[in-house]
This record gives structure tokens, C-alpha cells and sequence, in this order.
């Protein structure tokens, strides 16, 4: 046993109408691929990556790419929560964004955010907060450093806010 | 092992590799490996560009939500990079990563239906966005006509021509552990599966043979 079976050009044509069906009613976000390229320019992989649980746009992560407003990401050790603002713009027009966010259970932590090709940085208070101003409007991804009761760090899959 | 499968269609987007006599998507996806493996940046934005959205359609044959199914290909990849000092067969890595999102969309269902009601619930996540023959994506009557007749079919049944509809060797091993049928049922349940949809089809006036 070879484990795969040739298919007839019959089965075959009919799955290549699947394929386009599915293709068609139920495409990846077309963002999706890179969100990955994002996740992946990471130096350290070595990392946890949290799931993202909770969206509060409706659509978010579809393929139009909508910009979240609250977000909530759970990892085996920390919940993250996230909500983002609108921030004005920077001197180059850019819109900006404030992050206010809350890892629990609560600790005090080091966040860095990764936004486009910068990197920002925050520190999260004996309750997990932590806020962040004039973060550029795009690709952000968190990253909690380990510490305390937190052995591994953790990463957030990449979102647009 | 050699491939003799009919010749599939090359992955969209792919520029001048999307030729009728493009190599299977499993070839080129060892050679994209290979070359971000020997160094170039590119490879990888390739085969992520090209085997993700493969990815997606595996995560969701299993039931899974949107969200659900981009964690799972995220986690792929993540699991794919960090590993790939020991994927020593490049040939090996469009297996290596379908596998990989089934089990992990088989242990993702797993949890989600134990917190789910119905199973029901679960499956209608498969469903598209806006579901119905209406959906101006399946205006073609013809593609509203199979999208109609799929959701006819049983789950065990839709479950597995998405997973091979997106794979043309999927590794039936693995497929046979997680949708809990024999290795040697997978093939004839494929056709059964096929025969059955063909035959709806075949009374469906909206539906022309492509």
C-alpha cells in the first residue's frame, strides 16, 4: 500500500470544480499569507504563538482586511486583551493608533509591539496594563516577554488595527 | 515516489510558472524550500504565498471557524519554520505541512465541539459567509448548482473531497485516523463520495459538464 491512489480523469475534473467552488465561496483572508510573512520575520521562534479568540468587528480578518477595535488573545499562560483607538496622524500623514492593553492574569511584564518595521516597547504594570501611544495604523504584533510565572514568550498573530 | 497524477492546476498567482505544463504544486514547492533553505528570502514568500491558502481549505474541511482555521495555519507555518532544519527532504515538505494543518484542525474541531452544542453548529461554520445559490461569488449558476449538491453530501463525505480537492496526495494514513475510517476505506468512500455527487448532479438541469 502506497498510501495514495491515482484518481480518474472523471474524479479528477470534478475535484478541480471543487477546488474553483471552494476557491471562489470561501477564500483565505487575502491577508493571510502575509500576516504569516509577519509572524515569521521573527528572529526568535522559539516563542508561543496565542490564539486570536475574540474580534469585535464582525468581518474582521475577512479579505477586506478590516481594522479590529478590541481583540483578545489566549495563550496557555496569559490572556491578552487588547482594544485599539484611533490616534491621529504622524508629521508623514500616517494614521496612529493607541493601544491599551491587559495581560491576565496580571503581571508585570515587557511588551513589545511590532508594527510595520518598528518596534515599540511598553511595560505592563503589577496588574498587566500597559499602554502604548502613536503606533502606526497597519500590521501590529505583540510580543510578552517571559518573566515571573511566564516561562516562554509569547507572540500574537499578527492583526491589522 | 513519482507522480502520475493528472496534471494540476498551477497555484494562482504564480506568473510565468502558471503554464499548462506547470510541474505538480508539491514539486514546486520543494523547490521554493530549497531555495530559502540555500539562502534566498524569496523562496519563502513563495511557498507561504503558495501553499497557505491550500492551508486555509484544509483547517476548514475540519468544521473549523475563520478564526479558528487562520490559527491553525499560522501555527503551520510557525511549526514548519522552526522545524525545518530537520525536514531534510525538500519533496517532503508539501506533505510535511498538509498534515501538520489537518492535525492540527483535528485537535482545534476536537476542542471546539466539545464546547459546542451540536456538531451541527460546527459544520454550518463551513458554510460561506453569506450562504445560498445567490451568493454573488457562485453567480455561475453552475458553481451554485455544486455548492447546492455538496452541502447535499455527507459531512464525512465533504469533509474529505476538500481535504483531497486542495491535495492530489494527501497521506491517507493520517486522513484515516482522524475522519476514523480504515486506510483501505478512504479510496472507495472518495468514489462513493464523488459518485454520489455526480449523480445529483447529473439531475440538476443548472449544473453543465465542464
Amino acid at each position: 500500500m502506497t498510501g495514495t491512489e491515482e484518481v480518474g480523469a472523471a474524479d479528477a475534473a470534478l475535484l478541480r470544480d471543487l477546488r474553483r467552488m471552494w476557491t471562489a465561496a470561501d477564500p483565505a483572508p487575502a491577508d493571510l499569507a502575509e500576516r504569516v510573512m509577519f509572524t515569521l520575520a521573527l528572529e526568535d521562534l522559539e516563542v508561543e504563538l496565542a490564539q486570536l479568540q475574540e474580534q469585535s468587528l464582525a468581518g474582521a480578518r475577512t479579505a477586506a482586511a478590516e481594522t479590529a477595535t478590541s481583540i483578545t488573545f489566549h495563550a496557555s499562560q496569559l490572556t491578552v486583551l487588547l482594544t485599539v483607538q484611533a490616534a491621529g496622524a504622524g508629521a508623514d500623514g500616517t494614521p496612529l493608533r493607541r493601544l491599551d492593553g491587559w495581560l491576565a492574569p496580571g503581571a508585570a511584564l515587557a511588551v513589545e509591539v511590532r508594527a510595520g518595521d518598528r518596534t515599540l516597547h511598553a511595560e505592563a504594570d503589577a496588574d498587566g496594563r500597559f499602554a502604548l501611544d502613536g503606533v502606526p495604523a497597519g500590521l501590529v504584533q505583540l510580543r510578552i516577554q517571559p518573566g515571573g510565572p511566564l516561562l516562554r514568550a509569547v507572540v500574537t498573530p499578527a492583526v491589522q488595527v | 515516489m513519482a507522480s502520475t497524477t493528472s496534471p494540476r492546476p498551477a497555484t494562482p498567482g504564480r506568473g510565468d510558472r502558471a503554464a499548462a505544463e506547470a510541474p505538480p504544486a508539491w514539486e514546486l514547492a520543494a523547490r521554493d524550500f530549497s531555495d530559502w533553505r540555500a539562502g534566498d528570502p524569496a523562496g519563502l514568500r513563495r511557498l507561504v504565498e503558495a501553499l497557505t491558502p491550500v492551508l486555509w481549505h484544509t483547517a476548514r474541511a475540519y468544521g473549523l471557524n475563520r478564526e479558528a482555521a487562520d490559527d491553525v495555519v499560522q501555527a503551520t507555518w510557525l511549526a514548519l519554520v522552526r522545524g525545518a532544519d530537520s525536514l531534510r527532504d525538500p519533496q517532503a515538505v508539501w506533505r510535511w505541512a498538509t498534515v501538520t494543518a489537518r492535525r492540527e484542525a483535528w485537535r482545534a474541531a476536537r476542542r471546539d465541539r466539545r464546547e459546542a452544542t451540536t456538531d451541527d453548529q460546527h459544520l454550518d461554520a463551513a458554510a460561506p459567509p453569506s450562504a445560498g445559490p445567490e451568493n454573488a461569488v457562485l453567480a455561475d449558476a453552475s458553481a451554485a448548482a455544486l455548492w447546492r449538491h455538496v452541502a447535499g453530501l455527507t459531512a464525512r463525505c465533504r469533509r474529505l473531497l476538500r481535504v483531497i480537492a486542495f491535495d492530489d496526495r494527501p497521506d491517507y494514513a493520517s486522513i484515516s485516523a482522524e475522519l476514523g475510517m480504515p486506510v483501505g476505506s478512504i479510496g472507495p468512500t472518495r468514489g462513493r463520495c464523488l459518485e454520489k455527487l455526480r449523480h445529483l448532479l447529473a439531475d440538476d438541469p443548472q449544473w453543465r459538464v465542464s
